[in-house]
Protein backbone atom coordinates (compact mmCIF):
# COMPACT_ATOMS: atom_id res chain seq x y z
CA UNK A 1 0.00 0.00 0.00
CA UNK A 2 2.61 2.38 0.78
CA UNK A 3 4.26 2.12 -2.63
CA UNK A 4 1.08 3.97 -4.12
CA UNK A 5 1.67 7.63 -4.33
CA UNK A 6 -1.07 9.74 -4.10
CA UNK A 7 -1.56 12.99 -6.49
CA UNK A 8 -0.49 16.11 -5.29
CA UNK A 9 -3.54 17.82 -5.30
CA UNK A 10 -4.66 15.34 -2.64
CA UNK A 11 -1.49 16.18 -0.26
CA UNK A 12 -2.55 19.53 -0.63
CA UNK A 13 -6.41 18.63 0.48
CA UNK A 14 -4.46 17.06 3.05
CA UNK A 15 -2.94 20.27 4.44
CA UNK A 16 -5.29 22.23 7.36
CA UNK A 17 -4.31 25.80 6.50
CA UNK A 18 -5.25 24.91 2.29
CA UNK A 19 -7.97 23.14 3.10
CA UNK A 20 -9.67 25.68 5.45
CA UNK A 21 -8.69 28.99 2.97
CA UNK A 22 -10.19 26.61 -0.09
CA UNK A 23 -13.26 25.59 1.82
CA UNK A 24 -13.83 29.06 2.52
CA UNK A 25 -13.63 30.21 -0.93
CA UNK A 26 -16.07 27.47 -1.97
CA UNK A 27 -19.12 28.29 0.87
CA UNK A 28 -20.45 31.24 -0.70
CA UNK A 29 -20.96 29.09 -4.20
CA UNK A 30 -22.12 25.83 -2.25
CA UNK A 31 -24.78 27.50 -0.51
CA UNK A 32 -26.23 29.40 -3.38
CA UNK A 33 -26.40 26.38 -5.31
CA UNK A 34 -28.26 24.14 -2.66
CA UNK A 35 -30.42 27.09 -1.64
CA UNK A 36 -31.34 27.41 -5.11
CA UNK A 37 -32.03 23.65 -5.60
CA UNK A 38 -33.64 22.65 -2.37
CA UNK A 39 -36.32 25.81 -2.76
CA UNK A 40 -37.23 24.80 -6.19
CA UNK A 41 -37.23 21.04 -5.40
CA UNK A 42 -39.57 21.78 -2.07
CA UNK A 43 -42.03 24.28 -3.79
CA UNK A 44 -42.34 21.31 -7.34
CA UNK A 45 -42.98 18.69 -4.93
CA UNK A 46 -44.67 20.15 -2.76
CA UNK A 47 -47.19 22.26 -4.65
CA UNK A 48 -46.48 20.74 -8.48
CA UNK A 49 -45.85 17.45 -9.22
CA UNK A 50 -49.17 14.98 -9.22
CA UNK A 51 -50.32 13.00 -6.39
CA UNK A 52 -49.95 9.20 -6.96
CA UNK A 53 -52.52 7.75 -7.75
CA UNK A 54 -52.36 4.79 -4.96
CA UNK A 55 -50.72 6.73 -2.70
CA UNK A 56 -52.47 10.10 -2.77
CA UNK A 57 -50.64 13.49 -1.64
CA UNK A 58 -48.48 11.34 1.16
CA UNK A 59 -46.57 10.67 -2.16
CA UNK A 60 -44.99 13.97 -1.65
CA UNK A 61 -43.48 12.57 1.22
CA UNK A 62 -41.13 11.12 -1.37
CA UNK A 63 -38.64 14.36 -1.78
CA UNK A 64 -37.67 14.41 1.36
CA UNK A 65 -37.17 10.69 2.11
CA UNK A 66 -35.16 9.67 -0.20
CA UNK A 67 -32.89 12.00 -0.56
CA UNK A 68 -32.16 12.31 3.40
CA UNK A 69 -32.15 8.33 3.04
CA UNK A 70 -29.82 8.07 0.19
CA UNK A 71 -27.47 10.93 1.80
CA UNK A 72 -26.88 8.76 5.02
CA UNK A 73 -25.76 6.17 3.81
CA UNK A 74 -23.14 8.05 1.26
CA UNK A 75 -22.24 9.93 4.21
CA UNK A 76 -21.41 6.46 6.03
CA UNK A 77 -19.59 4.87 3.02
CA UNK A 78 -17.56 8.33 2.57
CA UNK A 79 -16.65 8.58 6.81
CA UNK A 80 -15.53 5.38 6.32
CA UNK A 81 -13.26 5.44 2.93
CA UNK A 82 -11.98 8.72 4.59
CA UNK A 83 -10.89 6.72 7.73
CA UNK A 84 -9.42 4.25 5.77
CA UNK A 85 -7.10 6.97 4.15
CA UNK A 86 -6.05 8.33 7.69
CA UNK A 87 -5.10 4.66 9.13
CA UNK A 88 -3.18 3.93 5.84
CA UNK A 89 -1.69 6.46 4.75
CA UNK A 90 -1.55 9.07 8.66
CA UNK A 91 -3.28 12.30 7.14
CA UNK A 92 -4.92 13.94 9.82
CA UNK A 93 -7.07 16.07 7.49
CA UNK A 94 -9.15 12.48 6.70
CA UNK A 95 -9.60 11.90 9.92
CA UNK A 96 -10.88 15.57 10.49
CA UNK A 97 -13.46 14.82 7.26
CA UNK A 98 -14.54 11.67 9.01
CA UNK A 99 -15.02 13.51 12.13
CA UNK A 100 -17.06 16.09 10.60
CA UNK A 101 -18.88 13.85 8.68
CA UNK A 102 -20.64 12.08 11.77
CA UNK A 103 -23.54 14.59 13.07
CA UNK A 104 -24.48 15.38 9.34
CA UNK A 105 -24.94 11.45 8.74
CA UNK A 106 -27.20 11.01 11.56
CA UNK A 107 -28.80 14.18 11.49
CA UNK A 108 -29.82 13.42 7.76
CA UNK A 109 -30.59 9.12 8.87
CA UNK A 110 -32.90 10.66 11.75
CA UNK A 111 -34.97 12.47 8.97
CA UNK A 112 -34.98 9.73 6.65
CA UNK A 113 -36.51 7.38 9.89
CA UNK A 114 -39.00 9.60 10.94
CA UNK A 115 -40.41 10.47 7.59
CA UNK A 116 -40.71 7.52 6.70
CA UNK A 117 -42.48 6.87 9.74
CA UNK A 118 -44.85 9.38 8.85
CA UNK A 119 -45.29 8.29 5.73
CA UNK A 120 -45.83 4.98 6.90
CA UNK A 121 -49.19 5.90 8.40
CA UNK A 122 -51.67 7.23 5.81
CA UNK A 123 -49.99 4.40 3.34
CA UNK A 124 -49.25 1.21 5.49
CA UNK A 125 -51.52 1.76 8.42
CA UNK A 126 -48.63 1.81 10.90
CA UNK A 127 -45.44 4.27 11.59
CA UNK A 128 -43.13 1.15 12.52
CA UNK A 129 -42.64 -2.61 11.05
CA UNK A 130 -39.80 -4.64 11.53
CA UNK A 131 -39.05 -4.56 8.00
CA UNK A 132 -35.49 -5.04 6.87
CA UNK A 133 -35.18 -1.41 5.51
CA UNK A 134 -36.35 0.32 8.54
CA UNK A 135 -34.99 -2.42 11.05
CA UNK A 136 -31.20 -1.49 9.12
CA UNK A 137 -31.47 1.94 8.34
CA UNK A 138 -32.22 2.07 12.30
CA UNK A 139 -28.57 -0.07 12.90
CA UNK A 140 -27.51 2.69 10.90
CA UNK A 141 -28.36 5.59 13.33
CA UNK A 142 -27.25 3.44 16.32
CA UNK A 143 -23.82 2.92 14.58
CA UNK A 144 -23.63 6.94 13.78
CA UNK A 145 -24.44 7.13 17.97
CA UNK A 146 -21.94 4.94 18.27
CA UNK A 147 -19.44 6.36 16.39
CA UNK A 148 -20.16 9.67 18.23
CA UNK A 149 -20.11 8.25 21.61
CA UNK A 150 -16.95 6.83 20.96
CA UNK A 151 -14.99 10.31 20.28
CA UNK A 152 -17.01 11.17 24.04
CA UNK A 153 -15.60 8.95 25.60
CA UNK A 154 -11.94 8.64 24.15
CA UNK A 155 -9.92 12.01 24.75
CA UNK A 156 -6.80 11.67 22.86
CA UNK A 157 -8.04 12.44 19.52
CA UNK A 158 -5.44 10.03 17.54
CA UNK A 159 -6.49 7.14 19.53
CA UNK A 160 -10.55 8.26 19.24
CA UNK A 161 -10.20 8.97 15.32
CA UNK A 162 -8.41 5.65 14.36
CA UNK A 163 -11.01 3.74 17.05
CA UNK A 164 -13.71 5.03 15.24
CA UNK A 165 -12.26 4.62 11.64
CA UNK A 166 -12.09 0.89 12.55
CA UNK A 167 -15.84 1.05 13.94
CA UNK A 168 -16.76 3.17 11.15
CA UNK A 169 -15.13 0.24 8.64
CA UNK A 170 -17.00 -2.33 10.16
CA UNK A 171 -19.81 -0.42 10.14
CA UNK A 172 -19.46 -1.06 6.11
CA UNK A 173 -21.17 -3.96 6.32
CA UNK A 174 -24.68 -2.68 7.05
CA UNK A 175 -24.79 -0.79 3.65
CA UNK A 176 -25.43 -3.27 1.06
CA UNK A 177 -27.98 -4.82 4.05
CA UNK A 178 -30.14 -1.66 3.90
CA UNK A 179 -29.53 -1.38 -0.21
CA UNK A 180 -30.28 -5.14 -0.93
CA UNK A 181 -32.90 -5.49 1.80
CA UNK A 182 -36.01 -4.51 -0.01
CA UNK A 183 -34.68 -7.50 -2.69
CA UNK A 184 -33.88 -9.95 -0.07
CA UNK A 185 -36.37 -9.96 2.02
CA UNK A 186 -39.93 -9.10 0.79
CA UNK A 187 -41.45 -7.33 3.19
CA UNK A 188 -43.23 -3.83 3.59
CA UNK A 189 -40.57 -1.28 2.32
CA UNK A 190 -41.16 -0.43 -1.69
CA UNK A 191 -38.19 -1.37 -3.97
CA UNK A 192 -36.05 1.47 -4.80
CA UNK A 193 -36.69 4.06 -6.41
CA UNK A 194 -34.05 4.73 -8.34
CA UNK A 195 -31.01 2.94 -9.65
CA UNK A 196 -28.33 4.33 -11.57
CA UNK A 197 -28.86 1.78 -14.62
CA UNK A 198 -32.28 2.02 -14.93
CA UNK A 199 -34.95 4.51 -16.53
CA UNK A 200 -37.21 5.65 -13.19
CA UNK A 201 -40.37 3.73 -13.06
CA UNK A 202 -42.20 6.60 -12.84
CA UNK A 203 -43.51 9.89 -15.37
CA UNK A 204 -40.52 12.76 -15.44
CA UNK A 205 -42.46 14.86 -13.39
CA UNK A 206 -42.62 12.93 -10.44
CA UNK A 207 -38.96 11.71 -10.80
CA UNK A 208 -37.94 15.14 -11.69
CA UNK A 209 -38.63 16.81 -8.82
CA UNK A 210 -36.72 14.19 -6.78
CA UNK A 211 -33.44 14.69 -8.63
CA UNK A 212 -33.56 18.64 -8.02
CA UNK A 213 -33.75 17.26 -4.24
CA UNK A 214 -31.10 14.91 -4.19
CA UNK A 215 -28.84 17.28 -6.21
CA UNK A 216 -29.78 20.04 -3.34
CA UNK A 217 -29.03 17.94 -0.62
CA UNK A 218 -25.68 16.51 -1.82
CA UNK A 219 -24.92 20.34 -2.29
CA UNK A 220 -26.07 21.16 1.29
CA UNK A 221 -24.27 18.81 2.75
CA UNK A 222 -21.12 19.02 1.09
CA UNK A 223 -21.50 22.89 2.46
CA UNK A 224 -22.15 21.84 5.87
CA UNK A 225 -19.18 19.39 5.73
CA UNK A 226 -16.85 21.83 4.64
CA UNK A 227 -18.30 24.30 7.54
CA UNK A 228 -17.98 21.18 10.18
CA UNK A 229 -14.24 20.78 9.11
CA UNK A 230 -13.15 23.98 9.39
CA UNK A 231 -14.81 24.54 12.68
CA UNK A 232 -12.64 21.33 13.50
CA UNK A 233 -9.27 22.89 12.02
CA UNK A 234 -10.14 25.55 14.47
CA UNK A 235 -10.35 23.26 17.49
CA UNK A 236 -7.02 21.20 16.50
CA UNK A 237 -4.88 23.77 14.84
CA UNK A 238 -5.39 26.42 17.65
CA UNK A 239 -2.03 27.02 17.92
CA UNK A 240 -0.63 27.54 14.39
CA UNK A 241 1.25 30.73 13.31
CA UNK A 242 -1.14 30.40 10.12
CA UNK A 243 -4.38 30.64 12.28
CA UNK A 244 -3.04 33.44 14.83
CA UNK A 245 -2.03 35.48 11.40
CA UNK A 246 -5.48 34.68 10.05
CA UNK A 247 -7.30 35.69 13.62
CA UNK A 248 -5.00 38.83 13.66
CA UNK A 249 -6.03 39.78 9.96
CA UNK A 250 -9.54 39.39 11.22
CA UNK A 251 -9.89 36.66 8.32
CA UNK A 252 -10.42 33.48 10.22
CA UNK B 1 -49.98 24.41 -9.21
CA UNK B 2 -51.51 20.90 -8.68
CA UNK B 3 -53.94 21.91 -6.14
CA UNK B 4 -56.73 24.03 -7.18
CA UNK B 5 -56.49 26.20 -3.92
CA UNK B 6 -54.00 27.10 -1.17
CA UNK B 7 -56.44 25.37 1.59
CA UNK B 8 -56.69 22.47 -0.58
CA UNK B 9 -52.36 22.28 -0.79
CA UNK B 10 -53.12 22.78 2.81
CA UNK B 11 -55.25 19.96 3.28
CA UNK B 12 -54.19 17.46 0.87
CA UNK B 13 -57.05 15.35 0.89
CA UNK B 14 -56.48 14.82 4.77
CA UNK B 15 -52.50 13.79 3.74
CA UNK B 16 -51.78 17.64 4.96
CA UNK B 17 -50.64 16.97 8.27
CA UNK B 18 -48.14 14.11 7.25
CA UNK B 19 -46.69 16.07 3.88
CA UNK B 20 -46.64 19.33 5.50
CA UNK B 21 -44.92 17.40 8.92
CA UNK B 22 -42.06 15.75 7.05
CA UNK B 23 -41.09 18.76 5.06
CA UNK B 24 -41.09 20.73 8.63
CA UNK B 25 -38.90 17.82 10.23
CA UNK B 26 -36.74 18.42 6.69
CA UNK B 27 -36.17 22.11 7.12
CA UNK B 28 -35.75 22.10 11.26
CA UNK B 29 -32.86 19.56 10.87
CA UNK B 30 -30.86 21.49 8.13
CA UNK B 31 -31.52 24.59 10.61
CA UNK B 32 -30.47 22.87 13.37
CA UNK B 33 -27.18 21.85 11.48
CA UNK B 34 -26.49 25.33 10.74
CA UNK B 35 -27.23 26.65 14.59
CA UNK B 36 -25.02 23.90 15.54
CA UNK B 37 -22.07 25.08 13.49
CA UNK B 38 -22.43 28.28 14.05
CA UNK B 39 -22.18 28.06 17.88
CA UNK B 40 -19.58 25.64 17.48
CA UNK B 41 -17.69 27.93 14.98
CA UNK B 42 -18.38 30.65 17.89
CA UNK B 43 -17.01 28.88 20.36
CA UNK B 44 -13.62 28.37 18.78
CA UNK B 45 -13.28 31.56 17.92
CA UNK B 46 -13.69 33.00 21.19
CA UNK B 47 -11.58 30.26 22.26
CA UNK B 48 -8.44 31.00 19.99
CA UNK B 49 -8.82 34.84 20.81
CA UNK B 50 -8.04 33.96 24.63
CA UNK B 51 -5.12 31.56 24.16
CA UNK B 52 -4.13 34.73 22.76
CA UNK B 53 -4.50 37.23 24.93
CA UNK B 54 -3.25 35.00 27.51
CA UNK B 55 0.24 34.87 25.05
CA UNK B 56 0.39 38.41 24.77
CA UNK B 57 -0.07 39.03 28.37
CA UNK B 58 2.09 36.51 29.96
Amino acid sequence: MAHFKLPRWFHQLGSPKWFYQFAGLLQPWLALISLVLLFWGIMWGLLYAPADYQQGNSFRIIYVHVPTAILSQSIFMMLAVAGAIGLIWKIKMAFIVARACVPIGASMTVIALLTGAIWGKPTWGTFWQWDARLTSTLVLLFLYLGILALYQAISDRQIAARATAILSLVGLVNLPVIKYSVDWWHTIHQPATFTLTQKPNMPAEMYLPLIVMVSGIYALFVLLLLLRTRNEILAQEGRSGWLTKLLQEGHA
Amino acid sequence: MYFQSFMQAFHMNGHGVYVWGCYGLFLLMIAWNFWRIRKQRQLQLRRLLQVRSRQENG
